[in-house]
């Protein structure tokens, strides 16, 4: 055996440091999408008296911990190209280049914010800081929006069909209804849009199982990792059948999950399973997934 | 050309080009879509929320023409005891044909992607054990970027610099260890005014070499 002449680089370190910081931000308590991160508090960021932020558009102040994609909106004073956003007292905060003005307030740039929320928030009060930017890196003051932070508990409604996974998996929750309509990431909900024409009828809508979250979509994880069916009034007499579909383990090598349905907030069935890598192979859509449960609700 | 222009100074040079077609691939039909976005965060459906997204035809794949030039010229000089001293410079030019650090797609862009580089560097032995070498690179992937501010639209310079430092350990044919640190520039990050500026992406990196 002889060995040909060969030559073999191994990369054997790698640092980086100099600019604008290339930390991701993923330990901060709060997330804004497409912001830059800096590292430190807001609260002591050198404040000037302008510009100013001229008004917060929120339109909920409660939020459970791992929110995905909250907006915040609102219009900064003339002249301001930047907004900075985070929460006191948090290891750092987001600047997010402003909007251009609506047509109503013509010379006030607008920002368009959204937020994404740590799971791992305790539960108690927060002040989520908003203050406009001015070239060459003027700050103006804080804008305080108060955010309490609420657990997650399940949803109430007449029938819940609930499913929890225990890792950072894309998984999804399908529920079959008696009349074969089945509401998963790719039909939220189960009312025939089509059967009431030429406009959707909202009060059966919002009576329709609807699918609360497609959580972990795509591999982007929002920690949640808990989707819910929900019929918030009555839910059709019949039979159900949830199943799970493993859309992917997001590099993860299992994920162990638990479906329950709840009927009036009494158990009708609950099934634990476990997702493995082979449970990724078959194809994604409506009628994927392997049965979980199968329940009956009964007529009234 | 390559040429031998003095006992110890060696020169080469060249120039290239290419001219071809990328690819730019389709997307499938989608179907029409009920999307309610909860805007009140109340958990309650309402008429105003929801949002019909009609379903879209296929749309089909197409290529696109593309091309770079570039020049490059490199003058060696063998220095008696001490090594080889190497002096070298490239420069490029081209149009929708990306270096793989932004990807120059016409098609999504909606406007021909124009590509300008150039790199300068040099490099030093001393003896046949220790090297050292410096480059710079510059490489605008769209040289007719531009970005909207709140009020206007303004150009925006998105090329990339990097120097590099190079150091070396070792024969040149046989094991040896290689430092480099490179410092760049970008405009991928965002200033705290909101203008682009450098993402930090500097690095350091040790290599090993072995031969058999």
């Amino acid at each position: 055996m002889s060995f040909r002449p060969g030559i073999w680089f191994l990369p054997l370190a790698v640092a980086a440091c100099g600019g604008t910081s290339s930390d991701t931000g993923l330990e901060a308590a709060v997330r804004v999408a497409g912001g830059q991160f800096y590292p430190g508090s807001i609260d002591k960021l050198a404040s000037a008296d302008v510009p100013t932020v001229v008004d917060v558009l929120n339109s909920q102040n409660v939020i459970i911990p791992g929110l995905q994609n909250k907006q915040i909106s609102g219009r900064l004073d003339p002249g301001s190209t930047a907004v900075a956003i985070g929460f006191s007292g948090d290891i750092g905060y987001w600047i997010l280049p402003a909007d251009v003005p609506d047509a109503d307030s013509p010379t006030q740039p607008t920002f368009h914010a959204s937020l994404s929320f740590s799971p791992s928030l305790p539960q108690t009060s927060y002040d989520l800081i908003v203050r406009a930017a001015t070239p060459p890196n003027t700050i103006g003051p804080a804008t305080h929006v108060a955010l309490d932070v609420e657990p997650s508990l399940p949803p109430t409604g007449a029938l819940v069909v609930s499913l929890w996974w225990d890792t950072g998996s894309d998984l999804d929750l399908h529920v079959v209804d008696p009349y074969g309509v089945e509401i998963w990431a790719g039909n939220i909900n189960s009312y025939d849009r089509y059967s009431t024409l030429p406009a959707p009828d909202a009060g059966a809508m919002s009576e329709a199982g609807i699918l609360d979250f497609d959580s972990n979509a795509g591999c982007v994880i929002d920690g949640r990792c808990n989707e819910n069916v929900v019929w918030s009034v009555a839910a059709p007499a019949g039979d159900y059948v949830a199943r799970v579909d493993t859309f992917s383990l997001c590099g993860n090598s299992a994920a162990r999950w638990t479906v329950e349905a709840l009927f009036d907030g009494v158990s009708l069935g609950k099934a634990e399973g476990e997702a493995l890598p082979a449970s990724q192979r078959f194809s994604k859509g409506k009628g994927s997934g392997v049965t979980a449960l199968s329940f009956t609700v009964a007529s009234p | 050309m390559d040429a031998t222009v003095a006992t110890k100074v060696h020169v080469t040079a060249g120039v290239s080009s290419l001219k071809g077609t990328g690819f730019h691939s389709g997307t499938p039909a989608t179907k029409n879509v009920l999307v309610w976005n909860d805007q009140n965060e109340d958990g309650i459906v309402q008429l105003s929320e929801i949002q019909i997204i009609p379903g879209r035809a296929a749309t089909p794949s197409r290529n696109f023409s593309r091309f770079a030039v570039g020049a490059d010229s490199r003058i060696g000089l063998a220095i008696p005891r001490l090594g080889n001293s190497v002096l070298f410079g490239e420069v490029i030019w081209g149009s929708n044909l990306d270096r793989g650090l932004r990807p120059a797609d016409p098609i999504a862009s909606g406007r021909d992607l124009r590509e300008f580089g150039w790199v300068v560097g040099a490099s030093q032995e001393f003896t046949s054990w220790v090297g050292l070498g410096v480059r710079y690179d510059f490489y605008n992937p769209d040289v007719d970027a531009s970005r909207q501010t709140p009020t206007v639209l303004v150009p925006r310079d998105v090329s990339f610099h990097t120097w590099t430092f190079t150091l070396s350990w070792g024969g040149f044919a046989h094991d040896r260890l290689m430092l480099e640190y490179q410092h760049n520039r970008n405009a991928l990050g965002v200033a705290s005014d909101g203008s682009p500026t450098t993402l930090a992406a500097d690095t350091l990196t040790l290599r090993g070499q072995m031969v058999f």
